[in-house]
């Protein structure tokens, strides 16, 4: 007696397992993919963008329009900034920039600026200037290790203000959450 | 279809399955107690130890069930043995790092109900379920040892104990060894729920192979065992915790163990009435 | 038969694997661009007579540009830009002083609160901003100015000893003729903003009454505003001059100034806002030896006073300064400041405030100073030199920039006289304390206190968020709001050993929900919790979670 020798039906079921399994785990990552990107619409100010739903709105600061973040993040919650500056004929999005690191050097612990660039975002020219800081609760009595967190600034000029689209994560999430703000940067309109 | 051994009820399978449930609610209750009693004092590396010991004990204790009882018929044990670490690597290897690194499930499985459900199913169910199916499938399967249905349900709950000895194992070493009574009814639970997912899993398996089946038998079995699953760890969920009231935010573990111990005693009821129907109308048959 | 079996299962998980990694890999949609080109191309990189590359390089890496901060509750706020060079490695660098300190020549409400230094660290690229500097010696009628980098952006202090930055040789100005090559590195800000480079000759000189027959050197070479302050070097690559608007010697004009931001936040960019010099063009450079007491002052850590009559704040004032009789009024139209009428109280949403004063024995061009402050944070302050005459009535007003003013006890104190002392003060109550959104007094309420902790590990979880939310609002109201901020009383994160602390006390008698949330574990919350007025002040409540 052989039990090897498996017959054809027994083949078409062994790879029916596996289609099924392999279109379960598809289906599971197009569950995951629309958790992870499902979105609210925002308007202010002129401006609309997709941001991620389940999220955090703060109430904007400043010259901020948008300021949500992922409160459910272990370590410092993703976040994401909008904010609009009124500016003058001529200025360019690098000088933006450098206001930008400066007020961010006085805010932020250990700011560092890790690049900076030109680049062009779903078509627009922007500026990009990429830095890392240290996040840590002011409160003293908090026992707790700061974040070391990785930021991204995207400075657009648009006509009489800049448009500036900052993302905030913990360095260990940067690159996984980096697709994500991009599909809010694409939605962007201004 | 191959020729196959008289088909057989092997009762003692069944007390061991019936057995290993009681048996675990026991020891759950013992390592429980004697924590409470004794509050011993652990370093962080005995704890771990402990820990480690503790994952591997509902395992061990099917095992020793299965190993003094089948007499009779004496299964060969290093074959039970090796799809039990086929199942523990499969998990160790693939399972764990698809669902927690590639799915990063803990990022967006708690959004909501749906996705708790759908996701608990699509991902967690499904690649546990046709990681022990796997087990058992491109091991054992076609040798001589499985030469009768029973013998699914045999080794595909060593595949989900050795599923379940890795899960437990992770849970206590990710968190730096465990609170010895609450751990205990976590594993215990998880070594419960694994073991009778794959026992529907087994089920299906030995009917594939010694019955003509059609073509949807077996996705039908890995997708009965990945809906329990996914529908088991929601409704856990929703079993243990109330609502946050005054008195706190508790969770009731225990509630869990419970629900876990009725839910193995169904799906084992369930497949042992469904292989004697079976074998009755096989037996009928001639 | 068996092992192609297995072959194939392990192909398929490669599949598997390799269809689930492929959902990560999508083109990147943020391509970088080519940098901009430079304003001047056709100077950089000529093969000139003058400079080699190497000594071109070593300039631009000692020209700084310098950013004028200004405090915008609380943030720094770059307010305008110039240019500066180098010439110490400890950092010292000399530039203009209507760039380091508009203050010594007048111009005291533009006067910022710091200086930021950015360096460059490639050509092609603006400059980074790495520190922050102090003013060591300012002379406002030469218009020059040294000051010494102090600190890094992050507030660091720094060891000027071990800074070890590039700098410029100074040179020697009366050495310098007619017909001279001159090479001039700067910010301009227009037109880009990476270091730019031009070159001309000596023109001739300028004399000036009080300063002598070098008091300016002309150039033929074209310098963009905000070159100002910047570097004008010899082709032996030593410093001999100080880009500087000529018309600004003493008159306290800076023309080259353009506003580009709403840094008083009225929402409008206008003349009022602070500006940046980059328009225009300026053709005139300071020479060099000029700036030679100011840095022999800096360096020996003497106090530098100008030997030429200082325009900023021109008299101390008569000694018998005297502000009296503050009153609050309402005021309408916003940052125009129109008063209305006289009021005890403001109401709570309060747009502006104001407060009119008498005054006598004030000098035209004496200093006087504002501070107000809010429940004893400062909200705002300035110093200003006097223009109203020696006796009257005068009046100042804050208005919020967005919105309406905190609810508050706010004071106002008044300062002038020869070391600012204060004249006078007085406060007003913004709100009453009445409204309903007000948090009751924290002696009545009860702190919410406790622990999160995993119920299947028994271990603490840190990171997890504890909210309580606004009396009356439900988690799933909250949920399908989106999760609003302005929906949340007060929140809590828990430290590493688990514990929490809700930092506002919550009212008796109100229907609170508390929100627990950790990632990877079910959300746990409670609607409506009520806490009477038989709970403690402190109440711990602990919360677990799971999987």
């Amino acid at each position: 007696m052989s039990t090897r020798n498996s017959s054809l039906g027994d083949r078409f079921a062994e790879i029916t397992v596996i289609a099924v399994t392999v279109v379960a785990l598809l289906a599971g990552w197009a569950c995951k993919t629309s958790v992870e990107t499902r979105s609210i619409a925002f308007e202010a100010d002129g401006i609309t963008a997709q941001t991620p739903a389940g999220w955090l709105q703060a109430e904007p600061a400043g010259d901020e329009i948008l300021h949500t973040n992922d409160f459910s993040n272990a370590g410092f919650g993703t976040t994401y900034i909008l904010r609009k500056m009124p500016l003058a004929e001529g200025t360019t999005a690098a000088q933006i920039a450098s206001l930008l690191t400066l007020e961010r050097a006085q805010n932020l612990t250990a700011f560092r600026v890790l690049e900076q660039r030109e680049v062009t975002v779903y078509g627009r020219t922007a500026y990009e200037v990429t830095y890392v800081f240290v996040e840590s609760n002011p409160d003293l009595t908090h026992a707790d290790i700061p974040s070391v967190v990785r930021g991204v600034d995207y400075i657009f000029i648009n006509g009489d203000h800049a448009l500036a689209a900052t993302y905030w994560a913990e360095e260990n999430d940067f690159e996984m959450g980096l697709g994500r703000f991009h599909l809010f940067l694409e939605s962007l309109t201004f | 279809m191959p020729e196959s051994k008289p088909l057989r009820e092997r009762a003692h399978i069944w007390r061991d399955e019936f057995l290993l449930i009681a048996s675990l609610i026991v020891f759950v209750g013992i390592v429980y107690a004697l924590d409470n009693a004794l509050q011993p004092a652990f370093t962080p590396s005995t704890l771990l130890l402990t820990g480690v010991f503790l994952a591997l004990v509902p395992s061990v204790i099917w095992l020793m069930f299965f190993y003094v009882q089948d007499r009779l018929e004496p299964e060969p044990k290093h074959f039970v043995l090796g799809v039990f670490a086929i199942g523990a690597l499969l998990a160790a290897a693939i399972g764990m790092p698809l669902v927690e690194n590639v799915y990063r499930v803990s990022h967006w499985l708690y959004a909501d109900t749906v996705t708790t459900i759908l996701g608990g199913i699509l991902v967690v169910g499904f690649v546990q379920e046709f990681l022990k199916y796997a087990a058992v499938r491109y091991s054992i399967y076609h040798s001589e040892e499985f030469d009768e249905p029973t013998d699914g349900v045999i080794y595909a709950t060593a595949a989900g104990l050795g599923y379940a000895a890795v899960l437990n194992i992770q849970f206590v070493v990710s968190n730096g060894g465990v609170d010895l009574g609450a751990g205990v009814i976590r594993m215990a639970v998880v070594a419960l729920a694994q073991a009778s997912f794959s026992g529907i899993t087994g089920y299906f398996l030995g009917r594939a192979k010694f019955e003509s089946e059609k073509i949807w038998w077996m996705p039908l079995g890995i997708t009965l065992a990945a809906v329990a699953n996914g529908l088991f760890n929601w409704l856990r969920g929703r079993v243990v915790q109330t609502g946050v009231s005054l008195s706190g935010g508790s969770v009731n573990s225990w509630l869990g163990l419970a629900l876990a111990a009725v839910m193995a005693l169904a799906i084992t009821g369930i497949i042992l009435g469904l292989v004697r129907r079976s074998i009755r109308s096989a037996q009928a048959a001639k | 038969m068996r092992s192609t079996k297995f072959n194939r299962f392990w192909f398929m998980l490669t599949v598997l694997a390799i269809a689930a990694l492929a959902c990560y890999g999508n083109n990147p949609p943020v391509q970088p661009t080519t940098p901009n080109p430079p304003v001047n191309p056709q100077n950089i990189g000529d093969s000139n007579d003058g400079l080699s590359q190497s000594e071109r390089l070593q300039l631009i890496s000692a020209t700084v540009q310098i950013f004028g901060l200004f405090d915008n509750n609380g943030e720094l706020v770059p307010g305008y830009t110039g240019s500066g060079t180098i010439i110490s490695s400890t950092g010292m660098i000399l530039t203009n002083a209507h760039v380091a300190s508009p203050a010594s020549q007048g111009d005291v409400e533009n006067e910022p609160k710091s200086l930021g230094i950015a360096l460059v660290e490639s050509e092609d690229r603006p400059p980074t901003p790495s520190y922050f500097a102090q003013v060591l010696a300012v002379d406002g009628y030469l218009d020059l100015a040294v000051i010494q980098i102090t600190s890094t952006v992050d507030g660091a202090n720094i060891d000027t000893s071990s800074l070890n930055l590039p700098y410029v040789s100074l040179g020697d100005s009366d050495q310098i003729h007619v017909g001279d090559h001159v090479n001039i590195f700067g910010f301009p800000g227009i037109g880009g903003d990476t270091i730019t480079y031009t070159d001309g000759n000596v023109s001739g000189f300028t004399s000036e009454e009080q300063i002598g027959d070098r008091a300016w050197v002309k150039t033929d070479a074209t310098i963009a505003g905000g070159n100002s302050g910047g570097l004008a070097a010899d082709d032996s690559g030593r410093i001999i001059g100080v880009p500087t608007q000529a018309s600004s010697g003493g008159s306290g004009e800076v023309t080259d100034c353009r506003q580009i931001q709403d840094t008083n936040k009225d929402g409008i960019i206008n003349e009022n806002d602070s500006c940046i010099p980059i328009g225009g063009f300026i053709n005139a450079l300071r020479p060099v030896n000029l700036a030679l007491p100011l840095i022999k002052a800096a360096q020996s850590g003497q106090q530098y006073s100008s030997p030429f009559g200082s325009n900023v704040i021109s008299t101390s004032g008569s000694g018998s300064e005297s502000f009296s009789n503050m009153t609050w009024y309402s005021v309408s139209g916003g940052s125009e400041c129109k008063l209305g009428e006289p009021v005890s109280s403001y109401p709570s949403n309060t747009a502006a405030m104001a407060a009119t004063f008498d005054f006598s024995g004030m000098t035209d061009g004496q200093e006087w100073a504002e501070l107000w402050t809010a429940d004893g944070q400062e909200v705002y302050s300035g110093s200003y030199a006097w223009t109203e005459g020696e006796s009257g009535q005068s009046y100042t007003c804050i208005y919020a920039t967005d919105g309406s003013l905190a609810d508050g006890n706010y004071r106002l104190q008044l300062y002038a006289g020869a070391d600012l002392p204060q004249l006078a003060e007085s406060s007003v109550v913004v709100g009453g304390g009445s409204s309903g959104t007000n948090p009751p007094p924290a002696s009545n309420g009860v702190a919410i206190y406790g622990t999160v902790t995993d119920a299947d590990t028994g271990r603490t979880i840190s990171d997890a968020q504890v909210f309580i939310l606004q009396p009356g609002i439900t988690y799933d109201q909250w949920s399908s709001a989106n999760y609003p901020e302005s929906n949340v009383y007060a929140y809590a994160l828990t430290d590493a050993n688990g514990g929490y602390e809700i930092p506002l006390s919550i009212a008796r008698n109100e229907e609170y929900t508390i929100v627990a949330s950790a990632q990877g574990y079910y959300d746990r919350y409670g609607d409506l919790l009520v806490w009477t007025d038989e709970d403690p002040d402190r109440y711990q409540l602990d919360i677990q979670m799971t999987k």
